[in-house]
């Protein structure tokens, strides 16, 4: 077989191979908040040619994510906290607190990381391959040279497209998840009425602005993790694939990351949220 | 699509090859509505250098997939020393395809591995030699296509004309009988590919066997062929001895072999 | 044979190709060919551990701090914090272990397998191993689902460790409501090995989906190192839902019908 007996060219150290991941992941994290400030910058200062390429990518991320999404958030609302807290609230006789348990779960952190996760996969993915194929068949290089900054022309479009898409969904996300609890309690014999009830008792707007703005955010990053990796596509067969391959799991760790340390410090500024009233 | 005028060069004139290593009977192959071969009839002779040339795009390649069974027809047949691949099972084609070395165009050495293990791969999967054997035959193969102290290099280090040499080196590490060269020209400076062509010459002339090399690169064709097959739209346009091919009187042909602009064949 | 052209009309019959397909990797791997090349295979666990374990764990453990620190707060709100084990308990193992577990298989393993397998497809690697007269089909995707089956229960039990921690630290070092007796022993209380055994199931049925429909997209790729690209987004696309169903759909058998909870009814 392929490993067999094999002569061994000098692998690296076990502990070389831990750190390597490491030190480049922070490399390439310097790279991407450098791209992040050149984006910024160049989405405020004029001129501003990025509007057709804004329009189509927006609705390219929307044609391309709302199947996905409809199916994972349902799937997962119906799953993770609708049966399982159901269960979970039905042994403290408490079922029509599920209301108030959506707001808590979907809201602030099942839909926008359900949404982000998806659009990481979906659109994100997407954007990599296109810029990756473009970085390869050198026609970055060929817009660099007819003048035409390839930032403000392609990363910046993306970025607010990916930016807008993301809050948006994340209220799509929301409907559909609350709809998975709404079979999650009906399959568990229980009226909607009080589900309902607890809903709005602790649904407030601070709660959905909350969430758009982080599910924005979360946009922000995949698009630049996304743009960054198409765009530094190295050449040879494996290329973009890999660009791919590396984009989404960076994505999916700094989305995770971001989320954690989002939660954290709403928590423990305001506890007050947290309470199911 | 296709009209009678396609076909007007097409003299069908080919010198009868007798007890040859590879045949093609009215092999028709369609890729969705783009009618590659289309009947195509063609015999290619044991112990010699063949080549099988045409404009791109003319189903070459395509060609070689059907010879080692990784494409099969849609109509006709397609016999390696008279047995029928497509009618082969499974097993018996792994078994038949031992015959065969193939140098792809890029090499195709395994990614993973570097060159000695590349080399040693078919070895490995299919004797039961032991590694100092294997490690004898590697070497010797590696050195005859002039990569011996390389041997520890992974393909993503090597230039373009040392992939392709080491794909050489692992297509006849088996022995085969029949070694296929797709394009050994394409990405290669001209004094590379003269120097990729001698070493073809200089080892068929040690090894024997049937050797078919799919180019579009007259010059090489000059250098090396024995046998010429000129394929266009999916047919032999004529085939037989080099030396004959090189007189040809088709326009077709003529215009081909010399590489001028003027003639039957244009820009499309 | 190989190479055969898979582009389906509908998706109907990009289904029935693709599941064709997973059946005939299952089927080299149910009928023993596949240890034919148990060297490769154990190749492919090598990488899989290397490369792939730590993003998995790493994800896992900050969804557990999440599911401690969310538990704690819920908790403190329908007035049990002693509670705080079950939720986490339940939330970690039968829950957001598997899917992040699920996420970061696909983003990892998923899109690398494609990325590999799409790569040798352009670059006539496959062809070649099969003009070797080696099966591809077995010697790559069969040694791949079989390491995938070799490895993973147990990256998914050290996971579900890792998760545990987290939750653990998060609910009893940083929030503190909870002694650390107090919550171990609701913690343990509200999981039995059956739950362990379905949840490893979930993960399981994730990583099998995910893997054969890596290797799906990577085999099949065609175009060049742009349409490898494009097959790695395809294959992102169709592994991020699937988890998602796979993760209702155990959910629902498991654990559906039955809270499988030591009190009440």
């Amino acid at each position: 077989m392929m490993g067999r007996k094999r002569e061994i060219n000098r692998l690296p150290t076990v502990g070389e191979r831990a750190l390597m991941p490491a030190k480049n992941l922070l490399e390439e994290a310097g790279d991407m908040i450098i791209l992040t400030g050149k984006t910024l910058v160049s989405a405020v200062k004029p001129p501003y040619p990025y509007g057709g390429e804004f329009v189509s990518q927006f609705l390219f991320a929307l044609k391309l994510c709302w199947f996905p999404l409809l199916i994972s958030t349902v799937a997962f609302g119906y799953g993770a906290p609708g049966l399982q807290a159901s269960n979970f609230l039905v042994l403290f006789g408490a079922i029509d607190r599920l209301g108030g348990f959506f707001v808590l779960a979907s809201i602030r952190e099942f839909a926008p990381t359900v949404t982000a996760i998806v659009l990481a996969g979906v659109a994100g993915t997407a954007i990599t391959a296109d810029l990756g194929a473009r970085k390869i068949r050198e026609e970055l290089d060929a817009l660099q040279v007819l003048g035409v900054d390839p930032i403000k022309n392609l990363v910046v479009p993306r970025f607010l497209a990916l930016m807008l898409v993301t809050g948006l969904f994340d209220v799509y996300a929301l409907i559909f998840g609350i709809f998975g609890g709404i079979i999650a309690t009906l399959v568990n014999g229980a009226p909607l009425g009080p589900f309902w009830a607890t809903f709005f008792t602790n649904a407030s707007t601070v709660d959905l602005w909350g969430s758009v703005i982080k599910c924005t955010l979360f946009g922000a990053i995949i698009a630049i993790v996304c743009c960054y990796k198409g765009m530094t596509a190295s050449g040879g067969a494996e290329g973009v694939g890999r660009a791919v391959n590396q984009a989404v799991v960076i994505a999916f760790l700094g989305i995770f990351a971001f989320n954690y340390v989002f939660t954290q410090t709403l928590l423990a500024t305001h506890p007050e949220i947290q309470v199911i009233r | 699509m296709e009209t009678t005028d396609d076909y007007q060069w097409h003299a069908g004139r080919t010198t009868p090859v007798e007890n040859a290593a590879i045949e093609f009977i009215g092999v028709k192959k369609a890729f969705g509505r783009n009618q590659v071969l289309n009947g195509l009839d063609m015999a290619l002779p044991q112990d010699q250098i063949s080549m099988i040339l045409g404009p791109s795009g003319t189903g070459k390649s395509v060609c070689i997939k059907h010879m080692v069974g990784l494409l099969y027809p849609d109509d006709g047949d397609v016999l390696i020393h008279g047995e029928s691949v497509p009618a082969m099972p499974d097993d018996d084609l792994f078994e038949m395809r031992k015959k065969f070395g193939v140098l792809f165009q890029d090499g195709a050495l395994f990614g993973s591995m570097n060159l000695y293990d590349n080399v040693a791969f078919p070895l490995r999967q299919h004797t039961d030699k032991g590694e100092d054997e294997i490690a004898h035959i590697v070497n010797q193969r590696l050195d005859e296509v002039g990569l011996g102290d390389a041997n520890d290099k992974m393909p993503n280090e090597l230039s373009g004309g040392m992939r392709k040499r080491a794909g050489f080196a692992r297509a006849l590490v088996l022995d085969p009988d029949i070694v296929l060269f797709d394009e050994p020209d394409s990405g290669l400076d001209p004094v590379r590919t003269a120097l990729l062509c001698e070493l073809i010459q200089e080892i068929h002339a040690e090894n024997g066997g049937a050797y078919v090399v799919i180019t579009h690169d007259i010059a090489s064709a000059r250098r090396v062929a024995e046998y010429i097959a000129v394929l266009w739209k999916g047919q032999i346009v004529e085939s037989g001895a080099a030396t004959d091919l090189f007189e040809s009187s088709n326009p077709f042909v003529r215009q081909f072999l010399s590489g001028e602009s003027q003639g039957p064949l244009g820009m499309e | 044979m190989s190479a055969i052209n898979t582009k389906g009309n509908g998706w109907l019959e990009s289904t029935g190709v693709l599941l064709r397909f997973c059946g005939r990797i299952m089927g080299e791997v149910y009928s023993l060919k596949v240890f034919k090349y148990f060297g490769e295979a154990l190749r492919q666990c090598g990488i899989l551990i290397l490369s792939s374990t730590i993003v998995i764990w790493s994800l896992i453990f900050i969804i557990g701090l999440q599911c401690g620190i969310e538990g704690a707060y819920f908790n403190r709100s329908v007035g049990s914090p002693a509670y705080a084990g079950v939720f986490a308990a339940w939330c970690d193992l039968r829950e957001l272990v598997p899917y992040s577990f699920g996420y970061m298989m696909s983003a990892k393993v998923g899109t690398g397998i494609v990325a590999e397998l799409g790569s040798m497809r352009i670059s006539d690697e496959i062809d070649a191993l099969e003009v070797m007269g080696v099966p591809s089909l077995t010697f790559l995707c069969s040694t791949k689902l079989l390491a995938a089956w070799m490895v993973l229960p147990f990256v998914y039990l050290s996971g579900v460790g890792a998760g545990f921690l987290a939750s653990y630290l998060a609910v009893v070092q940083q929030i503190g409501e909870v002694s650390s007796g107090g919550y171990q022993l609701i913690f343990w209380m509200f999981q039995n090995p059956p739950d362990l055994l379905y949840s490893v199931i979930k993960g399981m049925a994730m990583a099998t989906t995910i893997v054969l429909v890596g290797c799906y997209y990577g085999y099949n790729a065609s175009g060049g190192p742009v349409g490898v690209g494009t097959a790695t987004a395809k294959s992102m696309v169709l592994n991020i839902v699937l988890v998602h169903v796979i993760g209702m759909l155990g959910t629902q058998l498991f654990w559906g019908a039955n809270p499988r909870a030591p009190i009440g009814g």
